[in-house]
């Protein structure tokens, strides 16, 4: 986990966007699994958390413009709107 | 105890090995030419000065409203802030700029960013409504006469509404997205991300200064007065020209998030390419000239010469939108640029050219380089003026003035600098070289050029030249 987490080599850019994924993924593991490898639990401040969404945003639009992925979100936010109409 | 913490791993490296296969993908790959697709989203079309045609120009200006996803539609401030919050706006800017940037990004980048921009659907007629009614504090329908619930275009930061005035004036509504301005502002203020963003996308540039470029643009976009009070200028300038239209802004009308204007048509730059290489060159005369008036006579400089930026009709009438992004200058920082064409082109001095770009920022004093040498590398920027004669201005020409503009291998290259005030002044050869380049543009650009230098004032070369002058002789007569 901590080789996934922390991997050696990583360039300094893009060491700076794993840095904000991997406090991201801590945070969002279940604390049976934090405790088990070890990670404290964290609170994040609002100016980290903010940064951490931005940089999770800046990924998001990568995903978001693979092929598919801008059309299925499309189509389930029509489902979500009809879902929430009916 | 095995399979959770199996479960565990394989949540985190999902999400990790994604964001690395992703991240890696970006910065693989050639570079390569691809421009324009998302600018031609932008504005409106429309026709000629709509003086007594209001409702024929408001049916004609819809005539090819572009496929929105209406169905899709923003409903709410929420959805603003979560479809171009958190940084999704600010890379949609990028992506503008980006257009400019031919050889400075990846394929995959570009595509990214394009793609982007085509995500945003536009706002619910109630959500652009409430905007206007907070803005001029009425509704639409009573603000205008006729109001088109429906947007005609999309803005990279609003939409476009078609309307007719209460006073019977057909105009285009540009209705900002409610809420984006402080999202993007809160975004702009994560300078390592943005630097972090830049290095992988386009990792030939100085990101710095293409961050300070994009803060400073994108901060000054958010506000509409801005941009009225520049659509103003130059439009109280070149009223009456025989080819240059600029939309007169209803001031009354406009405010931080609502920008109302006269609404025009015309051809898109993409149907150009049907019409004959005559008209194709009239239109980038009147380009070139329209760029270099506002330079050397309004000391003004539209920093967005893109495709999506121009109406066409026939006659060489261009119609120019979007002066959301104008550079003003002093004479003092002018001067240097007259001087530098003056020396290298008119005078061919190529010592007192050296000194002009030393005394102006340019080329580092006593750089240890051969005059021949910064002349060499610098004369791709000048080809078009420093002769006389009929010259056509190619995709590949202007894709070599980019080559050699991001040319960092060349030993001249680290002597050179852009000085910060004549920054914007990259989109001379960045953008209009390459909107020129993709009309195959043929002109005597050198006998244009002496028209409008503020030293040369040559005579009429051509008959738009004429019309020109005579326009100039009636509206600017001390100038003329």
């Amino acid at each position: 986990m901590a080789y996934l987490l922390d991997p050696p080599g990583l360039d300094d850019e893009i060491a700076g966007f794993w840095h904000d994924v991997r406090d991201a993924a801590i945070v969002v593991l279940p604390e049976w699994a934090r405790e088990m490898y070890g990670y404290a639990p964290q609170v994040l401040g609002r100016s980290r958390r903010t940064e951490i969404r931005q940089s999770l945003g800046v990924l998001d639009a990568m995903f978001l413009t693979e092929p598919g992925v801008l059309e299925a979100r499309q189509a389930i936010t029509l489902r979500m709107r009809t879902a929430r109409s009916a | 105890m095995k399979a959770k913490r199996l479960l565990a791993a394989m949540t985190v490296s999902g999400a990790t090995a994604g964001v690395a296969l992703v991240v890696l993908r970006r910065r693989l790959g050639p570079l390569r030419l691809d421009r324009g697709r998302a600018a031609l989203r932008l504005f409106i079309r429309g026709g000629a000065r709509y003086a007594g045609s209001a409702p024929r120009l408001f049916a004609a200006a819809g005539e090819q409203r572009q496929q929105l996803r209406e169905d899709l539609a923003l409903q709410t401030a929420e959805d603003v802030a979560g479809t171009l919050g958190a940084m999704k706006g600010v890379m949609m800017k990028i992506g503008q700029m980006a257009s400019y940037v031919d050889d400075g990004l990846t394929p995959a980048v570009r595509n990214t960013l394009s793609r982007l921009q085509d995500s945003v659907p536009p706002m619910s007629p109630r959500l652009a409504a409430g905007v206007v009614e907070e803005e001029l504090g009425a509704p639409p329908e009573r603000a205008f006469a006729r109001w088109d619930p429906q947007p005609i275009a999309a803005a990279s930061i609003g939409q476009v509404h078609r309307a007719v005035t209460l006073d019977g004036r057909a105009v285009a509504v540009k209705v900002q997205y409610p809420g984006i301005a402080e999202t993007i502002a809160a975004d702009l203020r994560n300078v390592a991300l943005l630097r972090r963003m830049l290095r992988i996308a386009a990792p030939a540039q100085d990101a710095d200064a293409l961050i300070t470029e994009l803060r400073d643009r994108v901060l000054e976009e958010l506000d509409y007065r801005r941009e009225a009070r520049n659509q103003h200028l130059m439009a109280a300038y070149f009223d009456g020209h025989p080819t240059i239209c600029v939309p007169r802004v209803i001031g009354a009308l406009s405010t931080r998030r609502v920008l109302t204007t006269e609404l025009s048509s015309g051809a898109r730059f993409a149907e150009l390419a049907g019409w004959p290489q005559e008209e194709r060159d009239l239109a980038a005369e009147t380009i070139y000239r329209f760029v270099f008036r506002s330079l050397y006579e309004v000391r003004a400089f539209n920093g967005d010469p893109h495709p999506g930026n121009y109406l066409f009709r026939s006659g060489g009438r261009v119609t120019f939108l979007d002066f959301g992004l104008v550079k003003h200058f002093t004479p003092a920082e002018l001067q240097p640029l007259m001087q530098m064409n003056r020396k290298l082109c008119v005078e061919h001095d190529p010592e007192a050219f050296r000194r002009s770009l030393e005394s102006a920022g340019f080329l580092r004093p006593h750089a240890p380089l051969s005059t021949d040498a910064i002349i060499e590398h610098l004369a791709v920027f000048y080809d078009t003026i420093r002769e006389p004669g009929p010259l056509a201005i190619t995709s590949d020409y202007a894709s070599s003035v980019v080559r050699r503009f991001f040319d960092l291998r060349s030993p001249v290259a680290e002597y050179i600098s852009v000085p910060k005030s004549y920054v914007i002044l990259q989109r001379i050869n960045l953008g209009l070289f390459a909107v020129l380049g993709q009309l195959s543009a043929t002109a005597n650009w050198r006998a244009i050029s002496e028209e409008i230098w503020p030293f040369t004032q040559a005579p009429a070369s051509t008959s738009m030249g004429e019309a020109e002058a005579a326009w100039r002789a009636r509206r600017h007569p001390i100038a003329a």
